[in-house]
């Protein structure tokens, strides 16, 4: 790809009312880049995604994120999406009387910009839910509305598949699901991986092996601590603890 | 405009003369205006149906302009053409009508009461405020009765299915408008039928509709009434309908407009194994009070009613809702449901909620629930999270807000009216706060 976008964080610090969670963080990802971020629980992950999509409780204290030069901190979130970047939740809401297909047609009319016929819409929206395994009448229920955990993180796949973003944040989109489901979410990292860069923060080391990232980050105490390639997943796994990355950092 | 001036004697008589009725409705009137005489108008105080609405901001003098045919055309109203039929009212007067062929041949009628007189006036003095809402129910339905302008009869024979919708177009241009709207769905027979009540942005005035529907054993009937008044328009108003034997019916109001309106909705289950959904959805914002009393009247046993009422407030904007299920000694096997949820846009958005329950039978399934809520900022993140601009996050999930109870309105075109209505009301409430609710 001819212009590859570009994200940087550089020094960031993050408070949630008076607490700071993220205590100068930096790093840069590339479009096509495959990124996996690990680390204890309470360790500023999630706080990391939200403050990158722009929720409006973490407050950025200091340091700058850049997309391809552009300050995203100044922009509101959907600005941050319409530049590319994307966010699948944790726990993403439920919202009644919203239908998945409404919503994700104004959705991608508001990232490109452009009104997109009902019939291009349908016939995208319908390859997507096949790749993702979802049936049909998924798409007229109300997002997120009495679905499964499972269902709901197949729904954050389905608008990342929509979206297409140039980069994307997946917060332990994995967390809470089956094997096979992990397999989809890892098998959608790895469709798109050309044209998206991803930022998976995830607990599991299958799911490390599954997306055979370029880098795995280490993240405790606000900071990355640690930054190297499949190998350190496999260690936490054989180490069952975060204490040696104390001691090595 | 012609119109008569003053609810007088001399009005009711003039008016009956004007729309050349004959003797048993002239007195019918008459009987109508001396109780009305006789009756005080509700104590805002002391009754509890009338507590949180103020009747002293309405000056009913002031108003009493009856307007009288005249020749009024339907130049200004523009009849949707996806309904098999259409009338239009402009102020009491049916300027244009259209019906379907083929319901025509079969029996269906929709025209005016007083055009319908001739042909029809067994059926309509049966029918007319006798059994269903009745004169002497209160100061307004005597008001009504007095001074009821040419209204809506819709009729639809034994055994005949109307597919698709018929709809209604009720204009006001001033003064007082009573509408009297009489529908008759006969056994066995199908009827999909809208009522929309509008008026122009400048105009003053005072309606008090009242809307009869009658539906026969194992009928099936939806009604969707949307009111659209202008910012200046006061309104005391009832929708009711009564359901015979096995009648599924489905009635579905949208209280949008005005300055301060008094709606009485209700159902009466009059008739074993009969079904009645009444939906509700209301749209208050600032300066408005949309006011609503909602009766669940189950007389005979075997019945199921089930009332959903959404309300979404803008900020200033006042709802009331106070929701009556009323089970008779005699109605076991009662099934009634209530729910009203009210969604708060700003601070000084206020809605009242008053569920009542009177239960006289011993073997009987009620519950009711009311909720309060506000647009949850949560949500609004995650949808501009993906693209939508904050104005627009909240504008989906206000419509969102009300689509459960459209969704289940069983005619397509009906929902897409309701929905229609929403996005106005929507646009007009983003557009005096900037783009954001």
């Amino acid at each position: 790809m001819a212009d590859m976008a570009t994200l940087v964080i550089d020094d960031l610090h993050v408070s949630i009312g008076d607490k700071p969670i993220l205590k100068g963080l930096s790093l840069t990802m590339k479009q096509g880049e495959r990124h996996v971020l690990m680390g204890a629980n309470g360790s500023g992950k999630s706080t990391l995604a939200y403050a990158l999509m722009g929720h409006p409780s973490y407050d950025v204290t200091s340091g700058s994120v850049t997309l391809d030069g552009e300050d995203l901190l100044a922009l509101e979130p959907n600005e941050r999406a319409k530049l590319g970047l994307f966010l699948a939740f944790q726990n993403p809401k439920e919202i009644p009387g919203v239908s998945v297909s409404n919503f994700l047609r104004q959705a991608a009319q508001s990232v490109r910009g452009e009104k997109i016929s009902l019939r291009d819409f349908s016939r995208s929206m319908s390859a997507n839910m096949k790749q993702l395994d979802m049936k049909p009448e998924f798409a007229r229920r109300y997002l997120n509305d009495g679905f499964s955990g499972g269902e709901r993180k197949r729904c954050e796949m389905l608008q990342l598949l929509t979206l297409a973003p140039r980069i994307a944040i997946l917060d332990e989109t994995d967390s809470g699901l089956d094997i096979q489901m992990r397999q989809l979410v890892a098998d959608v990292v790895l469709a798109q991986h050309e044209r998206t860069g991803f930022l998976v923060v995830t607990h599991y080391e299958d799911v490390v092996q599954q997306m055979q990232p370029d880098y795995v980050h280490i993240m405790t105490d606000g900071r990355i601590q640690m930054t190297g390639g499949i190998e350190l997943a496999e260690r936490l796994t054989a180490e069952k603890s975060w204490d040696w990355v104390a001691e090595e950092a | 405009m012609s119109s008569l001036h003053g609810f007088t004697r001399d009005s009711v008589v003039a008016l009956s003369a004007a729309l050349a009725e004959p003797d048993w409705l002239l007195a019918k009137r008459l009987e109508a205006f001396t109780a009305f005489e006789q009756t005080p108008y509700p104590d805002t105080r002391s009754d509890e149906d009338w507590r949180r609405c103020d009747l002293r901001r309405i000056d009913f003098d002031a108003l009493a302009d009856i307007a009288t045919p005249n020749g009024a055309t339907a130049s200004a109203v523009t009849a949707a053409d996806d309904a098999v039929g259409t009338a239009t009212f402009v102020d009491g007067t049916l300027v244009g009508s259209r019906l379907n062929a083929e319901l025509a041949a079969q029996g269906v009628v929709l025209t005016s009461l007083h055009q319908a007189l001739p042909s029809h006036g067994e059926l309509i003095r049966t029918h007319f405020m006798t059994h269903c809402v009745q004169p002497g129910e209160g100061k307004f339905t005597l008001l009504h009765a007095a001074f009821f302008n040419q209204g809506l009869f819709c009729y639809v024979p034994r055994g005949v299915q109307v597919d698709g919708a018929l709809l209604a177009q009720v204009e006001l241009g001033g003064g007082s408008l009573l509408h009297h709207s009489l529908i008759i769905v006969d056994d066995g027979a199908r009827l999909s039928l809208v009522e929309e009540y509008r008026s122009a942005a400048d105009v003053t005035g005072l309606s008090v509709p009242i809307t009869e529907i009658i539906a026969g054993r194992d009928a099936q009937v939806v009604y969707a009434g949307v009111q659209e008044w202008g910012p200046k328009v006061y309104e005391v108003g009832v929708k009711r309908v009564l359901a015979g034997p096995g009648a599924q019916v489905s009635l579905c109001t949208g209280n949008l407009g005005g300055k301060l309106s008094k709606e009485f909705i209700g159902a009466a289950l009059a008739g074993s194994g009969s079904s009645v959904d009444l939906l509700g959805i209301s749209f208050p914002a600032a300066g408005q009070h949309l006011d609503q009393t909602t009766v669940q009247d189950h007389r005979v046993a075997n019945c199921h009613s089930n009332l959903r009422f959404l309300g979404a407030v803008g900020d200033k904007g006042r709802s009331v809702f106070r929701g009556v299920i009323s089970v008779h000694p005699e109605a076991q096997q009662t099934d009634a449901y209530q729910k009203n949820e009210n969604l708060l846009l700003g601070d000084k958005a206020r809605a009242d909620s008053m569920p009542v329950l009177e239960i006289l039978a011993d073997d009987v399934k009620c519950s009711h629930g009311a909720s309060l809520s506000h647009l949850d900022n949560e949500i609004v993140f995650y949808l501009m999270s993906r693209g939508l601009p904050r104005g627009e996050a909240q504008r989906m999930m206000v419509a969102g807000f009300f689509e459960p109870v459209i969704e289940q309105v069983p005619v397509e075109s009906v929902r897409a009216r309701l929905q229609h209505a929403v996005a106005q009301r929507i646009d007009n409430l983003a557009a005096s706060h900037g783009g954001l609710l």
